[in-house]
């Protein structure tokens, strides 16, 4: 998948939390039908391990909460604090934990399996990659191995 | 982060710490030699209940109390010494104060009696947060603000060569256990 216009790399902070404003992005395109349809179906906390889910997990918000209150507007930074004021209370470790919990995902854990069909189902194979998160950063056109992103968190 | 200079306990040559961050817990001194295992101190992979680290931390509690911490690890004990150790680190998550938690481990009974007063005196927490907690743990080292100690660790502990990719890894390199071959996270 090329790039997405409007969709931010997961490493792009909101506040304290990297992926947020990723999420924001997904629900605005959705919104707007310029979500490409393969994003669509991992779209939401129905799913478990999907990073939508995860996020709202962590925050303590429903996701269609999340969604309605993001259509309504507001820049990023008041739909994180509407989160944050809706839900589980979180201190600076806290956060910062959990950046470093979705960023390394995929790497000796339970979903290194799923990554490893990931690489090969989606074109990958031959890229530095250990974490979803950097699978999904190379199949839209970045290089976070390259650039080391996890150091500019 | 900078560190105070502690004096030497170990009479082996050891210089002071770098400036850098710091992010776990034992063997922080330059020493260099490897540790051999220390009877009675589990891998921090180990898991009591829901969370890795917490067992070695009593162990190395009770181990203290009876004389049996080899010094190179009496040093960065407990919660006081630097936030970024793992003692401290599994402290604040707990919500316990590591005095507390000493006073209660010497009080006798089992890891799991003692995580269930800890979880009962301190913060609640979900299996999610603990397993996100756990998994922050184990990967600590890679990519992230520890893996310059992690390489610097692997030079002073002698264990070039080795797959080292956190810090846990250099623990369990430098107390003789393999890691790599024996895959501990696969069981977390």
């Amino acid at each position: 998948m090329p790039s997405v216009p409007g969709l931010r790399s997961c490493y792009a902070k909101v506040g304290r939390l990297v992926y947020f404003g990723r999420m924001l992005d997904k629900i605005r395109l959705h919104a707007a039908g310029r979500l490409p349809a393969s994003y669509v179906a991992t779209l939401g906390d129905t799913q478990t391990h999907v990073l939508d889910s995860r996020c709202c997990r962590f925050l303590g918000v429903r996701y269609a909460d999340l969604r309605d209150r993001t259509l309504d507007g507001g820049p990023d930074e008041e739909l994180l604090a509407w989160a944050h004021a809706q839900g589980t209370a979180r201190s600076d470790e806290d956060c910062q934990m959990w950046n470093h919990f979705i960023l390394k995902l995929g790497w000796r854990d339970d979903r290194s399996a799923v990554l490893r069909q990931l690489v090969v189902d989606r074109g990958l194979s031959g890229r530095p990659i250990e974490t979803i998160v950097d699978q999904v950063e190379y199949e839209e056109g970045r290089d976070p191995v390259g650039d080391r992103a996890w150091e500019k968190i | 982060m900078k560190r105070a200079a502690t004096p030497s306990v170990t009479g082996r040559g050891r210089k002071s710490e770098p400036a850098g961050p710091v992010c776990f817990q034992s063997r922080i001194l330059n020493l260099k030699s490897k540790m051999p295992s220390v009877p009675g101190l589990r891998s921090p992979y180990a898991k009591v209940g829901r969370l890795v680290y917490f067992g070695r931390m009593l162990d190395k509690i009770r181990l203290h109390a009876a004389g049996q911490l080899p010094p190179e690890y009496v040093g960065n004990l407990g919660d006081l010494a630097n936030p970024r150790f793992m003692d401290a680190r599994c402290c604040r998550f707990l919500g316990v104060g590591h005095a507390a938690l000493t006073a209660r481990t010497l009080t006798g009974g089992t890891d799991d009696v003692i995580l269930a007063w800890a979880q009962a005196q301190g913060r609640t927490h979900s299996d999610e947060d603990c397993d996100i907690w756990s998994m922050f743990m184990a990967k600590l080292g890679w990519r992230d603000a520890g893996s310059e100690v992690v390489r610097q660790r692997i030079a002073q502990f002698g264990l070039t060569g080795k797959p080292v990719a956190t810090m846990f890894d250099v623990l369990d390199y430098d107390e003789g256990r393999d890691p790599a071959t024996d895959r501990p996270w696969e069981k977390l």
